[in-house]
């Protein structure tokens, strides 16, 4: 048996995309999202063992986690020009586009905590319990985080656009 | 809105990013990596079991007749890293020394269950006969270098490009009993540097041995930080005899600091050292040594009036700043959660904030971006967070001070004179003569001179 075989490559094939676009709310930044998310991989990688069964739930903490309080490393891609996929998202000028940029860019003005937690409860679908969890922070923290980020975001973006949201 | 409509519009915002194709390569072999940084640690830290364990046996036959010779019944797989150990003949001015070979042989052989490889399975199928490579005298005592071929399979904890034969290396040094001990040992696995260096020890005195493996390679005492708020690392090339390098170290020098790379030294080096920084624990073990952080919120502070522009790019603007200038060979990187901005009287744009990498102490820098030129950075080296004002830099060119304490009021003063109006946080002190700052946290008022 290969502990960090099949298994592992498996996880990481099944959950790459979701967790990069995860990662991109998180900062904003696709370059940034990358790195996260390899470092996250990076640790599940090394607990393996005792992670396996459930290998999501550590996945997000962590990435919510070095999210929140910017470790992460610099140089521990290799060395290889990046390919074009890498680059932002080229403006098309349809609606589609400004709703996009215009929700990615109020999501950045948010601190990081509450960026979590509205990526965590409304991209990621968690629950409050669970969010908690994955921030290491209480129900009621939660609660005032999510509150006082719709309350930003809604300041943030237009004014209709999260009306009646709580 | 709804909640489905806010998840619809979230996920519309990133619906067209897919994961590169060679993220699972990479976080593979980061993972690896970081196992290997891993590996050696209880091995070493039981070296004085080990050295007690070996010399117990050292009443083994001598096996001279071994040492010279290749050993059989093993082919190894093309491109074994390892697989010059194993060709030609005892080197070092201790390969005629019978008695310690065979104390050294005896000690590879009756220790493997007390190494952290043991469980990875690599003595599981040893092929041949042990074969030292090298033995010699150091200044840190001796040190012997040990190869032996085995049949590497995939096992609970072992990653492989593939299986077959591989040789393995075993680092043989000096207990505090005198007799020798296995350090480490090692295997060759995908995406992991070799491991050929070892650092042995007499007292006070150390001396690094390094394998030569057909590169260029220098090693360096640890990161320096210069005044330009740069920091790097200086490589000294090594010199081959015999097919090892041995270098006496400095007396205070930290072995996790150490470290070895081909050169010219890239962003990350292929080469470790059996005790050298491969031992030091990871940022995320060892403890996050910045000066601020746990904020509830973005962490701003305006150290000026008239600094608002500033405010949303602090942070980035102090990360640009140093990115260029910062050590390559970083492993992790600690960012400034904490930004300090505001403007100089001639309109410098100063930004201030900490940074810490690997396990070293966080450091404090401020960003000087003048209206037009070059944009400076001023290192405030190490700060004190005990000290009543812990940072405190004193800017170029005569700008002043940028000076900050979480959860503190500040103001400042010119000889004697009255206080400016008080800020929280952060604050930047024009220059003046004797200035002086006034901090007022925890109900106390200290007053700290700025020189």
């Amino acid at each position: 048996m290969v502990t960090r075989g099949d298994d592992f490559d498996d996880f990481v094939r099944g959950s790459s995309t979701r967790l990069l676009r995860t990662a991109v709310l998180l900062t904003g930044d696709r370059a940034a999202a990358e790195d996260l998310v390899q470092e996250m991989y990076e640790r599940v990688y090394v607990r393996w063992r005792r992670i396996h069964s459930a290998p999501e739930a550590y996945a997000r903490k962590t990435l919510a986690n070095l999210a929140a309080n910017r470790w992460r490393s610099k140089g521990r891609k290799p060395e290889v020009a990046l390919a074009d996929r890498h680059d932002p998202a080229t403006p098309d000028g349809t609606e589609g586009y400004a709703v996009r940029d215009q929700l990615l860019t109020a999501l950045q003005e948010l601190p990081p905590r509450q960026r979590a937690v509205v990526v965590l409860r409304y991209y990621e679908d968690l629950t409050e319990a669970q969010t908690a969890e994955a921030l290491g922070c209480s129900l009621g923290t939660v609660k005032s985080q999510t509150s006082r980020a719709l309350d930003r975001l809604r300041l943030i973006t237009e004014p209709a656009f999260l009306e009646g949201l709580r | 809105m709804t909640e489905t409509e806010l998840k619809n519009r979230l996920s519309a915002s990133v619906d067209d990013i897919e994961a590169p194709s060679d993220l699972l390569d990479r976080a593979r072999l980061g993972g690896a990596r970081r196992l290997s940084r891993r590996r050696f640690l209880s091995l070493s830290a039981g070296t004085l079991a080990v050295a007690a364990v070996s010399g117990a046996a050292v009443a083994a036959p001598p096996l001279l007749d071994r040492f010279n010779d290749n050993p059989a019944a093993a082919t190894p797989v093309d491109n074994d890293p390892y697989g010059f150990l194993m060709r030609g003949g005892t080197r070092g001015d201790l390969a005629g020394d019978s008695t310690y070979l065979a104390q050294v042989l005896t000690a590879w052989r009756t220790t493997h269950r007390k190494s952290a490889n043991h469980d990875r399975g690599i003595f599981d199928h040893l092929r041949g006969e042990p074969k030292v490579y090298w033995a010699g005298r150091t200044l840190g005592g001796r040190v012997a270098l040990v190869g032996q071929y085995s049949d590497l399979r995939h096992h609970d904890n072992i990653q492989l490009d593939r299986e077959g034969v591989h040789t393995l290396i075993g680092f043989v040094v000096d207990g505090k009993d005198g007799k020798p001990g296995v350090l480490a040992d090692s295997y060759p696995a995908p995406g992991v540097g070799l491991v050929t260096g070892i650092v042995a020890s007499k007292g006070e005195t150390k001396a690094l041995v390094v394998l030569d493996i057909g590169k260029k390679t220098g090693w360096s005492a640890g990161r320096t930080y210069d005044e330009q708020g740069g920091s790097g690392r200086v490589y000294t090339p090594l010199r081959f005899t015999d097919g090892v390098a041995v270098v006496e170290l400095p007396r205070d020098i930290d072995l996790p600091d150490l470290s070895i790379s081909p050169l010219p030294a890239k962003a990350f080096s292929d080469q470790w050292i059996a005790n050298g920084g491969i031992e030091a624990s990871p940022p995320e073990q060892a403890g996050d040594r910045r000066l601020w952080t746990d904020f509830p919120d973005r962490a701003l502070w305006p150290m000026t009036e008239n600094a608002q522009r500033l405010r949303d790019s602090a942070p980035d603007v102090f990360t640009a700043a140093l990115d260029p200038v910062t050590d390559k060979n970083t492993y992790s990187r600690g960012f400034s959660l904490w930004s300090g901005y505001g403007v100089t009287s001639n309109g410098t744009a100063v930004y201030l904030g900490e940074q810490q990498l690997d396990n070293d102490p966080t450091r404090v820098y401020a960003v000087l971006k003048p209206k037009s030129g070059k944009t400076t950075i001023v290192p405030g080296g190490i700060p004190d967070r005990d000290a009543v004002l812990p940072v405190s830099i004193k800017l170029t060119a005569g700008q002043g001070w940028a000076v900050a304490r979480r959860n503190a009021k500040l103001s400042y003063r010119y000889d004697g004179g009255a206080w400016s109006p008080a800020r929280p946080d952060a604050l930047l002190v024009p220059a003046g003569p004797k200035a002086e700052v006034k901090v007022e946290a925890g109900g106390k008022e200290e007053i700290v001179t700025l020189r």
